[in-house]
């Protein structure tokens, strides 16, 4: 279905990148890049890209090379209270491994590591998404993590991602985390560019055996003129619960593609969303759920706030596949435009193929309620301050349900440093 | 007229009823009574033919006919009545239409003609007014946005329409007020009669001042463990179900 | 609960009632589709040299596009030469005389409950009967003449009211919209034409009559409504064709054109052949309507029964331009057997004050696929427009699929929009409790089916209303589960 594009540089150059790669690696990422190169990048008449294009950011990039900046010393990861295990990438690269009792870690793409194939089975048919193709062919030191059967991870994991090469890189990180039997684990996937038009897409795949429990995080917060995809798949098994947290509050592009899937019976997923977005800010958001086995809930909600000539695409597929009985998915998604410029584009979806089933989605797009300010304006409440309310209010709703204080509180820090520049404007305006 | 004899069901492999026996006649007001979880629901169920249960052993026939080989709705046509603790809402479809699809399908199973249109709203009317029931509600969808109260009356004014033999009345008085309950049991007693048979399940004794009972039987964990005049409810009012639990085990 | 699947099942396979054909000479064209048949249709309506102009622009328009597959249906390609673009009952009548209509077409239309014959109809409504590519009869014209209104078939519309159909016709619908309208602008062979002048109410309900008679025929036939200044005018239309194993086109046209304070208010009842059980034959039926508001407070008002079709693919829509004006769609959509629907609304908000309103439901059973798919688009200059949108689906037995769509995009903060859907089956407590008061489970299926879908039913005309409840209940006989 995808119509060919000019070719970019990420195209070009890659035998003799691949030549200094594992040679048991180059079948796969060899043929990764033959289905880009041959396909192209989607262009906006493919039905998951009509509202932004991949090519114009893949354009003019290569992989990168080893950078020599430390996150380290890159301040801004810190989260006061966290208490984190740090996994350093630089540029997608894998910086050092900790060592952490009951999980292991094996990197990704080097002689070091296990032999990479594709690895999530409901990809392998059809269509191979093209953030996947690019990644597949061109990661390099990504890693695995294992979560032994049966352990809870004392401390969340901090997935610190720093883009720092500017824009004439693409960089490519891979993260595989398994949860075995009964494990569980929070982790903090957290994305911060230094530098200008940085450019990442980073896999991040998931997998939940019986019973394991995830709290994943995801935390983008870069700079204005940075672009970022991630491309989340995540395979939640019998029992299992997953939970997944989006805060969008930075950056120039992101796009995130969530695909999860309900595998095991009993099995529970939740989808939490909040973006502020402002300034030129483009936000595109595409999830699908799919209810695969029995007796499975889900549970998204995803809000956003947009200002200025922002814009904001949510498209959130809901799946049940026949034979699977007794499901229920609510999804939910609100959105408030602040600015006669800002836009938002909602494709709530249902896909239903069994009876037994209990679905529903909901979706709004307007202001902030008139008569909620005029009530607060009753009691005594000056416009500005009760706006700030109420906006608060609105994004707080989602934040709150993060049971996890420290990084809670970072992130309402975050949304009110956002929120304060919006009333901020609005008042001198 | 009802009779129940070691009836054991079971619900997804737990076992809810036990053996329960129970003889109920023409004219014949009985109370069940017990705590939550004892089964009660499950009997009143399973009597009006919900498949929700696996019936293990034991026969309930009425009027001498196996009562469990029957669907719901003959069973209906038969004149067994279920007054439903949480009455069903069905969003589009008027009260009255309802009520005379209800009054139709069932004179149609006995051979009987349909009743007039007219005629029957005349006879709801009446009978709504009697139950202080807001008329309004008669053209509402059923039970949509009906308060708690409302619902318990619209099933009552359901039972006095069809005039069964034997109307189960399951937890009929819960969510009524003081006011609402003597308005529902007026309308119960209207409807005693020496063809008729009533049972009414409950977990308070507060009804039974109003509908009096000829046996009260209490229902634990599946058994039929103590049956009585309606003095018995009294006692449990007073002294909970301990006691009675108690006497069982020493027994 | 298998009991109930069960009886449920049999309740989904009804025998369709309108599966008889009328034994009548048809004069055909050659089959295919080439310039040289949009000639002789054109030739054949005697129409004027603007008029096949307009087709042939289309025609080679038609000869670039693609068929367009992204909805949610799947069918084998349509063999565009094997079809007849044009069959008519030999010998068209002259239809201002009754006496000039061949007997066997009275009949057909007759056993349709459709009756010709002025004094025998439903007083209050005016029909034009369609049958495959030609009017055969409009009633009434002359009582509709004295209050101004134009009710005719479009041919006689292109000969009669030249201008008016010049000015509007291509204007909400223009040849190049997409492939289906393109090729209907081309070889459309009749259809209905309406005028209300302004400030008049139309003194009684309009309807069309559509007839799929002959085999191997695609039926293209256009509609086109215009309201002026104040104007109210509520057309119905209908549909129904033999059953036969091949499958038929039907790629109609619907324009609607609606100035200051006027309304249309366009119900349909389509019950197209569905096929049968297999999934073998069926009408595939791709429909583009849309209705321009074009005027202050303007209204349209769409309502849809869909029984009928092995495909449907349809999406009545509203380009509201004129401040404050209203656009709505009520639907009910039913699918059994093979049948597969993917059909919704579009309203585009451009002006101030725009308001619109979607209630969708969706009914699946057998082994059907139904789709709701709508878009909603509030341009920039919309200033406090408004939508509301209700899609509900029911599922009857788990071998079928119901799937929500909607596009919605907001470009102006004082918009407020608002989407709700759910998906569920019948509800087993709501079964319970009906059969507990008596009912069987069919009646109580019927029963909240129609409760269901309660709120599209209101909206449509008394007979109509009456009517597609009857269609429901027949269509979920034998088609439950």
């Amino acid at each position: 279905m995808r119509t060919t594009l000019t070719t970019p540089s990420l195209l070009e150059g890659f035998e003799a990148w691949l030549a200094g790669r594992p040679e048991r690696d180059q079948p796969h990422r060899r043929e990764a890049h033959a289905l880009l190169r041959d396909g192209g990048y989607p262009t906006r008449r493919h039905e998951e890209w009509r509202f932004t294009a991949l090519g114009p950011w893949a354009e003019s990039r290569s992989p990168s090379a080893p950078s020599t900046v430390a996150t380290a010393g890159f301040r801004a990861f810190d989260v006061e209270g966290l208490e984190a295990i740090d996994l350093e990438f630089i540029d997608g690269r894998l910086a050092s491994v900790p060592e952490i009792p009951g999980v292991k870690i094996v990197v990704l793409g080097s002689d070091l590591g296990p032999e990479e194939r594709p690895a999530n089975s409901s990809d392998s048919r059809g269509d191979v998404p093209a953030l996947e193709l690019l990644n597949r062919a061109w990661s390099d030191r990504g890693v695995l993590v294992e979560v032994e059967p049966g352990v809870k991870v004392n401390h969340p994991l901090h997935f610190r991602f720093l883009s720092a090469a500017g824009s004439s890189t693409f960089t490519q990180p891979r993260v595989h985390l398994r949860l075995g039997r009964s494990s569980e684990v929070k982790v903090l996937e957290h994305h911060r560019s230094a530098g200008e038009s940085t450019a990442t897409n980073l896999h991040f795949e998931v997998e939940l055996e019986e019973g394991a429990r995830l709290e994943h995080v995801q935390l983008t917060l870069l700079g204005d003129s940075a672009a970022h995809a991630t491309n989340l798949r995540a395979e939640v098994g019998r029992d299992a619960t997953y939970s997944h947290w989006n805060f969008v509050l930075g950056g120039r592009w992101v796009r995130d593609d969530l695909h999860c899937r309900l595998a095991g019976e009993h099995s529970e997923m939740r989808l939490m969303g909040l973006a502020v977005a402002g300034g030129e800010q483009m936000i595109d958001t595409h999830t699908r759920v799919e209810h695969g086995a029995e007796h499975a809930r889900s549970i998204e909600e995803y809000r956003h706030v947009v200002d200025d000539q922002a814009r904001v695409v949510f498209a959130g597929r809901v799946v049940v596949e026949a034979q699977v009985r007794d499901s229920d998915a609510r999804q939910t998604n609100a959105n408030l435009l602040l600015s006669p410029d800002a836009r938002v584009n909602a494709l709530p979806q249902l896909e239903i193929y069994n009876d037994d089933v209990k679905a529903s989605h909901g979706s709004s797009m307007g202001q902030l309620d008139e008569e909620a300010l005029f009530y607060l304006r009753s009691r005594g409440i000056d416009e500005a301050t009760a706006r700030g309310l109420l906006l608060w209010g609105f994004a707080n709703s989602v934040v709150e349900q993060l049971e996890w204080p420290a990084l809670a509180q970072l992130i309402q820090h975050e949304v009110q440093g956002h929120l304060g520049e919006i009333l901020s404007l609005e008042e001198e305006s | 007229m009802l009779s129940v004899k070691g009836l054991k069901a079971s619900v997804g492999g737990t076992e809810i009823l036990r053996g329960v026996d129970l003889e109920i006649r023409p004219g014949e007001v009985h109370a069940i009574m017990g705590p939550n979880g004892s089964g009660k629901s499950t009997l009143s169920q399973i009597i009006c033919g919900r498949q929700d249960y696996d019936v293990t052993e034991g026969e309930v026939r009425f009027e001498g006919e196996d009562l469990l080989q029957l669907p719901v709705e003959e069973r209906a046509a038969r004149g067994i009545f279920l007054g439903f603790q949480y009455p069903i809402e069905i969003p589009g479809v008027s009260n009255t239409y309802f009520l005379r699809a209800a009054v139709n399908a069932v004179r149609a199973a006995r051979g009987e003609e349909e009743m007039d249109a007219a005629d029957f709203l005349r006879h709801v009317r009446a009978k709504a007014k009697l139950l202080e029931l807001d008329l309004a509600l008669l053209s509402r969808p059923v039970n949509v946005g009906f308060s708690g109260g409302e619902k318990k009356r619209n099933e009552i004014l359901q039972m006095m329409i069809l005039e069964p033999k034997l109307a189960l009345l399951d937890e009929t008085d819960s969510g009524l007020d003081i006011d609402a309950l003597r308005v529902v049991a007026e309308g119960v007693n209207a409807l005693r009669s020496a063809e008729r048979a009533i049972v009414v399940v409950t977990h308070y004794q507060r009804l039974l001042d109003y509908i009096v009972p000829d046996y009260v039987h209490v229902l634990s964990a599946g058994r039929i463990i103590k049956t009585g005049g309606k003095e018995l409810a009294l006692e449990l009012e007073e002294r909970g179900y301990g006691w009675l639990l108690e006497e069982k085990l020493q027994a | 609960m298998s009991d109930q699947n069960k009886e449920l099942q049999e309740l989904a396979s009804k025998e369709y009632e309108h599966g008889w054909s009328t034994e009548i000479e048809a004069e055909r064209i050659p089959k295919g589709l080439s310039e040289e048949i949009v000639r002789i249709i054109s030739a054949k309506k005697g129409e004027p040299q603007w008029l096949l102009d307009w087709r042939l622009k289309a025609f080679a328009h038609f000869q670039k596009l693609e068929e367009p597959r992204w909805s949610k249906v799947s069918y084998p390609a349509i063999d565009l030469q094997g079809l007849y673009y044009y069959s008519a009952p030999k010998q068209e009548p002259l239809k201002e005389s009754l006496d000039e209509v061949d007997p066997k077409l009275l009949e057909t239309f007759d056993k349709l409950g459709i009756p010709l014959e002025e004094q025998k109809q439903l007083a209050g409504v005016a029909v034009d009967a369609v049958f495959d590519s030609v009017s055969v009869r409009t009633t009434f014209r002359e009582k509709l003449a004295e209050a101004g209104v134009i009710f005719c078939s479009f041919s006689d519309a292109v000969r009669e009211h030249p201008d008016l159909v010049k000015k509007y016709l291509g204007s909400v619908v223009p040849y190049t919209d997409n492939y289906y309208a393109t090729l209907n602008s081309a070889v459309f062979s009749d259809g209905s034409f309406v005028y209300i002048p302004e400030g008049t109410r139309c003194p009684m309900e309009l309807s069309t009559y559509f007839r799929i008679n002959d085999q191997k025929s695609g039926q293209f036939e256009r509609t086109l409504i215009v309201a002026e200044a104040g104007a109210y005018v509520s057309y119905l239309e209908g549909c129904t064709a033999p059953q036969r194993d091949e499958n038929q086109l039907h790629a109609a046209v619907v324009e609607l054109v609606v100035l200051d304070d006027a309304e249309i208010k366009y119900s349909t009842v389509q019950n197209w052949y569905p096929g049968d059980e297999e999934g073998r034959g069926g009408i595939y039926n791709f429909v583009t309507k849309r209705g321009a508001c074009r005027g202050r407070n303007s209204k349209i008002s769409w309502t849809q029964v869909e029984t009928g079709s092995a495909i449907t693919w349809k999406y009545p829509s509203c380009l509201l331009q004129g401040d404050y004006s209203i656009g709505e769609f009520y639907s009910v959509a039913l699918t059994r057997h093979a049948q597969q629907a993917d059909t919704g609304t579009k309203m585009i908000h451009i002006g101030r004050g725009t308001r619109s309103t979607i209630v969708s439901k969706g009914i699946s059973a057998g082994r059907s696929q139904n789709s709701y798919r709508g878009e909603v688009k509030v341009m920039k200059g919309a200033i406090g427009a408004r939508n509301h949108s209700q899609c509900d689906s029911l599922l009857i037995g788990d071998h079928c699929g119901a799937h929500t769509f909607p596009y919605i995009e907001s470009q102006t903060p004082t918009a407020v929009l608002e989407h709700e859907a759910t998906t569920s089956k019948i509800s087993d407590d709501q079964l319970f409790y009906c059969r507990q008061r008596g009912m069987s489970e069919e009646d109580a299926v019927s029963m909240i089916v129609n409760g269901f879908c309660k709120e599209v039913f209101n909206e449509l005309p008394m007979e109509f209303a009456v009517e597609a409840g009857k269609l429901l209940a027949v269509s979920l006989e034998g088609a439950v589960g």
